[in-house]
């Protein structure tokens, strides 16, 4: 069984605003998005021994750097490159199990959209030179190959965005929010066939933070404490150098990682979220954690699973197809929401356990999940 | 007439690369392979990641393969490729088992997952020539 089961709790979060924000540094969005979370917790900055910061896309926001704006030294610090919020919510829970820490803030900070961060950049390698650029490219790769062995078709593939999309229509905080039918997705041109402009984000500026303690501290916040009922990671650090990396067949170790040690399955989760800069990322998730059969995802999505309405609600906030980019850390608000029952007209009736499955790129994997019971 | 080419180019200087750079000039595809244990590997490293062997050597490869998969940039993310949309970048899957990338061209009716190809290299720079892929029609 999980050693971490119910020791520790989420018990803030908080985010700015998601846009562009011309002359404001990833590390004050950073700032901005902490007296947020430390607000919605209830408490005040010198109640938090650690911090954990995740470096921008663009490789800001250091400890170091967030710190001073903060006015705060505490115990503990630490930064992160990996981003997707799973891996710094997993050092948390190492450091305050631990003892080097018992109240700590997470955040993450960007300015990606007004400083024209170059997502889709060439390296000067074998690669670049042909052409193979921004990461659409090696989704649409992975894609392709799943359509060749699969039958998956650009429609069944195409109700992840659709659905994301349903699901911002009723988030105020979502950055696309005009109505997309299938019609619609299927009408707009390629941008790295087989995948659209809708299958893949678009980086914004913003900041996201939580706030996590012990489960003995969690009874005396202001919101029913939100615990961590199971962490797993692994890592694939050979990354390009392994044959097929973009298939990530390592995301089935994940899975049997976070369901052997907690006891859980797939139909025990009430709403998933799934990072996904592509939706491809999605797409392979939902075969390697088991929620459908390997290879039959496409049809899997066109029965309106993850739908609103649905009974595997996922991505409720829009995902990073439709709400923003932010490096996958609005999931995890939108996780802890859900299971507060505060998600408004997206409210997902009864939610009690929550999942959230997040990678960095090539070369590592992990996932979390959350309830309101222990 | 001079032209100059104005897509992206390699680093053909990077230590662990440069002897594969060398190769295509001369027309030839090649890979790494670990002098101790054999086993071919590309892209390079320093590092046999079989054996841990730091002594290695470069050898001719097969130039015939088939696509693994690929990919159809619409739109260009560099401004060089704006000429040339859409256009198809694959990972080819040689009959040695490595992997490599590179452009296809050929009917586009041609390409899939699977569909046999040859390579060929464009000379763009005194220094560079690509190794890219040709399916057949």
């Amino acid at each position: 069984m999980s050693e971490v089961r119910g020791e520790v709790a989420i018990v803030g979060v908080g985010h700015t605003e998601q846009g562009e924000f011309p002359g404001v540094s990833p590390e004050t969005l950073s700032v901005r998005a902490v007296r947020a979370a430390l607000d919605d917790a209830g408490i005040d900055r010198s109640a938090v021994d650690g911090l954990i910061t995740c470096k921008s896309i663009q490789g800001l926001n250091a400890d170091v750097t967030v710190g001073p704006l903060l006015g705060i030294s505490p115990p503990y610090s630490q930064t992160l490159d990996y981003g997707t919020c799973n891996f710094s919510l997993h050092l948390a829970v190492q450091a305050i199990l631990s003892g080097l820490a018992s109240t700590i803030v997470l955040c993450y900070g960007a300015n990606a959209r007004t400083v024209r961060f170059p997502f889709g950049a060439a390296p000067a390698t074998l690669a670049g030179a042909a052409g193979l650029m921004h990461i659409a490219g090696p989704a649409a790769m992975a894609l392709q190959r799943h359509k060749a062995l699969y039958g998956t078709t650009d429609e069944q593939f195409g109700w992840i965005a659709v659905s994301e999309r349903e699901w911002a229509a009723r988030n105020p905080l979502a950055i696309f929010r005009e109505p997309m039918t299938m019609d619609d997705y299927l009408a707009m041109p390629y941008m790295v066939e087989p995948l659209r402009r809708p299958d893949v984000t678009m980086l914004a500026d913003g900041g996201v933070a939580l706030v996590v303690t012990t489960a003995e501290r969690a009874a005396d916040f202001p919101h029913d404490p939100v615990y961590v009922l199971g962490i797993a990671e692994q890592s694939a650090i050979q990354g390009e150098q392994r044959p097929g990396y973009v298939m990530r067949p390592w995301l089935a170790d994940v899975a049997t990682r976070i369901w052997g040690t907690t006891g859980l399955k797939p139909s025990d989760i009430d709403a998933l979220y799934i990072q996904n800069p592509t939706a491809v990322w999605v797409l392979q998730m939902l075969e390697a954690y088991g929620f459908c059969p390997e290879g039959e995802a496409g049809p899997w999505l066109a029965e309106g699973h993850t739908r609103p309405g649905g009974d595997l609600p996922l991505n409720t906030n829009g995902g990073q197809l439709s709400e923003s980019y932010m490096w996958g850390w609005l999931h995890m608000v939108e996780a802890v929401r859900q299971l507060r029952g505060d998600a408004g007209e997206r409210q997902v009736s009864g939610a009690e356990v929550a999942m959230y499955c997040s990678t960095q790129a090539w070369v590592k994997g992990g996932a979390s999940i959350l309830s309101t019971r222990t | 007439m001079t032209t100059t080419y104005d897509k992206p180019l390699p680093d053909v200087d990077d230590p662990d690369m440069g002897p594969f750079w060398a190769a295509t000039r001369q027309g030839r595809l090649t890979a790494q392979r670990c002098a101790d244990c054999t086993t071919l590997r590309f892209p390079a490293t320093p590092v046999c990641g079989t054996c841990l062997s730091e002594d290695t050597g470069w050898v001719d490869v097969s130039g015939t393969g088939t696509i693994w998969s690929y990919a159809v940039y619409h739109r260009a993310f560099h401004p060089g490729f704006r000429g040339e949309l859409p256009y198809v970048v694959a990972i080819v899957e040689n009959t040695d088992g490595l992997h490599y990338t590179g452009r296809v061209f050929g009917p586009r009716s041609a390409v899939a997952v699977g569909a046999p190809v040859s390579v060929r290299f464009d000379a763009v720079t005194p220094q560079v020539s690509l190794p890219s892929w040709v399916v057949a029609g």
